[in-house]
């Protein structure tokens, strides 16, 4: 069944539309889920809690990629749930160390935390994607929107590890220098 | 700004770049293994490319492994689950290292799924109406005490920076649609059956890409939610391109929702793209004022459903006269794109519309026959071509719009009124706890008047 049929589905209050996502998209929903989260039950919940987000979106929401507006869901209910899970104890799974990475791109570490224009950030970030080379942007975002491993990135690029991660390290270089030029802190 | 800002920003990047990093290259490395011993298999070819850690993620469950497009979903169960396709010796699967989950197939069985997703289920009304028998709302715009009103309904309007802002919608806007805070207000709101007049303070917010002269956000004092406010004063926006670029409407305002021959029906958000386009070529069409009788006929309606602009009902209408007439903002607005425009974005419309859109407001039209606490009991035999098959709802107070008939006192034994509600769960049909609105009605038995 096309995405569009799918769609049909859900706007027509059909539960048919649940499984039929289960069937096209739930593996992919759960490697998003695991790979920030590291656990099975509480991917597979992630996954279930994307269905009833997804349920209860269209409508009036109507995407034309159906992937990659669940993959979103996912991806923000897991995070959510990744910080409420480890609040005390980062330190584990792929979400910290990514954590950790992205630090590097922060322009002003002042001891002041000031509050960041989201859209903003959004925006620049957005502009600062389409910007790079294709393979630079896809191990970007399989690393930090994904959070696959970089031994994932590696083996599904064929390259090695430390490309991977030197790729990584200039990117975030220059996501700094663009975060900087735009005035961000 | 903190990593986890980036990493949420992240988040927000374009469909097209997930989509093709989810395409990405795979390596030419392949491993031809027998489905019967996939999982076992796989974590051990795999752990040692990827981690033992990693390799979690590729045993299979014993379970279910395959969604079975075939589940029935029964009408008092509204639970899914997924079989696992076993009955047959599969055939021999090839997997490629590195392959993404998103590329997985019912197939490959290599990650697990969910195994149950639960929907709320909904009793279907059956019994047959009295046809000759309809209703008509009986209300005028009832003043309620003030504790019987909702805060918005308390404080309705503000004065800001110079201008006068009045309440738009009673829901709250979602707090990641609420921009930075502007300052801080007084308001005020008057009881007319005490007369006296309450104070409140409240924050001033931007809503995120609207301009604030013309939209804001407020958070009452005391109160968690956010509420959308309309600027009052009469300040049109010089062009179309003014107002779609002042209210950020490409983004605020999907043209996904089209009215036309009394339906509802749905496009996709890359149609909204398109259709935004076609309106951007007229961003030079000058205000002009919305006359109270149109010279022309409508030809097609955009509905506005925004949370930003806190409406899901307004218009944005096309006219065979070559004009856009919309009540978008506080005061109606008139836009000349002429006839060839208007005809070329009708046609996109509708030659690109999906699905009717399906209205989930139902309504129980009976008489009440009991006034609890929490809840409303009412009798819809009237309503029913057979008496008998009239049953007595419970109708739960969970609104304050129900509530409010309560604790006022308005409502008496015996009134005939209408209840709006978005469905009643199977698990006991007669309990209604969607109920939103209240209304009190008169009935009309072949046009003529019965009065209770």
């Amino acid at each position: 069944m096309d995405d569009k049929q799918i769609v049909d589905l859900y706007w027509e209050r059909s539960e048919k539309a649940l499984t039929e996502t289960a069937a096209k998209y739930g593996g992919y929903c759960y490697s998003v889920a695991n790979s920030i989260l590291n656990n099975r039950a509480d991917a597979e919940e992630s996954v279930n809690d994307t269905y009833l987000d997804a349920w209860n979106s269209m409508p009036p929401h109507r995407p034309s990629v159906l992937a990659t507006f669940l993959g979103k869901i996912t991806r923000r209910i897991s995070v959510d749930k990744w910080r409420k899970s480890n609040a005390e104890k980062r330190g584990s799974g792929q979400v910290a160390v990514v954590l950790n990475e992205l630090e590097e791109c922060i322009p002003d570490k002042s001891n002041v935390e000031q509050t960041v224009e989201m859209q903003i950030l959004a925006d620049v970030i957005n502009s600062f994607v389409k910007g790079l080379p294709d393979k630079e942007q896809q191990v970007f975002l399989c690393r930090y929107w994904y959070m696959d491993s970089v031994e994932a990135i590696a083996a599904r690029f064929g390259f090695s590890v430390s490309k991977v991660k030197s790729m990584l390290y200039r990117t975030r270089q220059k996501l700094r220098a663009r975060l900087i030029k735009e005035g961000l802190k | 700004m903190k990593p986890d800002d980036i990493l949420d920003a992240i988040g927000k990047v374009d469909d097209q770049y997930i989509e093709k990093a989810k395409t990405s290259k795979k390596s030419n490395k392949k491993i031809w293994i027998t489905a019967a011993s996939a999982a076992a298999c796989l974590c051990i070819a795999v752990a040692g490319i990827f981690g033992l850690r990693n390799a979690e993620l590729f045993k299979a469950d014993d379970t279910s492994t395959v969604a079975d497009p075939s589940t029935v979903i029964g009408t008092s169960a509204q639970t899914v689950t997924e079989s696992s396709d076993n009955t047959t010796a599969p055939p021999t699967v090839s997997e490629t290292v590195g392959n993404t989950a998103a590329e997985s197939t019912s197939k490959e069985a290599v990650t697990d799924q969910p195994t149950q997703i639960h929907l709320p289920s909904y009793w279907a009304d059956t019994r047959e109406r009295d046809k000759s028998k309809v209703v008509y709302s009986n209300m005028s715009a009832r003043e309620w005490p003030w504790n019987c009103k909702e805060v918005s309904e308390q404080f309705t309007f503000v004065e800001y920076n110079g201008r006068k802002y009045i309440i738009r919608s009673h829901s709250t806007l979602s707090k990641d649609k609420v921009g930075k805070k502007l300052g801080t207000a007084t308001m005020q709101g008057y009881d007319i059956y005490e007369d006296k007049t309450h104070s409140t303070t409240c924050e001033i917010y931007e809503i995120k890409g609207i301009d604030s002269s013309r939209f804001i956000a407020v958070k009452y004092q005391g109160y968690d939610g956010y509420y959308v406010f309309n600027m009052r004063d009469y300040d049109p926006p010089a062009t179309l391109g003014d107002l779609i670029s002042a209210l950020n409407l490409t983004e605020t305002f999907p043209l996904t929702t089209i009215y036309h021959n009394s339906k509802k029906y749905g496009l996709t958000e890359a149609d909204s793209e398109v259709l935004w386009s076609m309106f951007l070529k007229h961003s030079d069409a000058e205000t002009l004022e919305y006359e109270n009788i149109p010279s022309g006929n409508k030809k097609l309606t955009f509905v506005i459903v925004s949370e930003e602009l806190g409406t899901d009902n307004l218009s944005w209408a096309l006219y065979d006269d070559g004009y856009i007439r919309t009540n978008i903002d506080s005061y109606g607005y008139r836009y000349y794109i002429g006839e060839d425009a208007v005809n070329e974005i009708v046609k996109y419309a509708l030659g690109h519309k999906a699905g009717e859109i399906a209205d989930n407001t139902q309504y129980i039209i009976g008489n009440v026959t009991e006034i609890g606490d929490d809840y409303i009991k009412v009798n819809d035999s009237v309503m029913m071509k057979n008496p008998d098959d009239g049953i007595e709802f419970t109708v739960m107070a969970n609104d304050m719009r129900i509530k409010r008939y309560i604790i006022s006192g308005f409502l008496k034994k015996g009134q005939l009124v209408r209840i709006t509600h978005t469905g009643i769960l199977t698990g006991n049909h007669t309990v209604v706890e969607t109920a939103t609105m209240l209304e009190e009605v008169m009935l009309a038995e072949n046009d003529i008047m019965i009065y209770f």
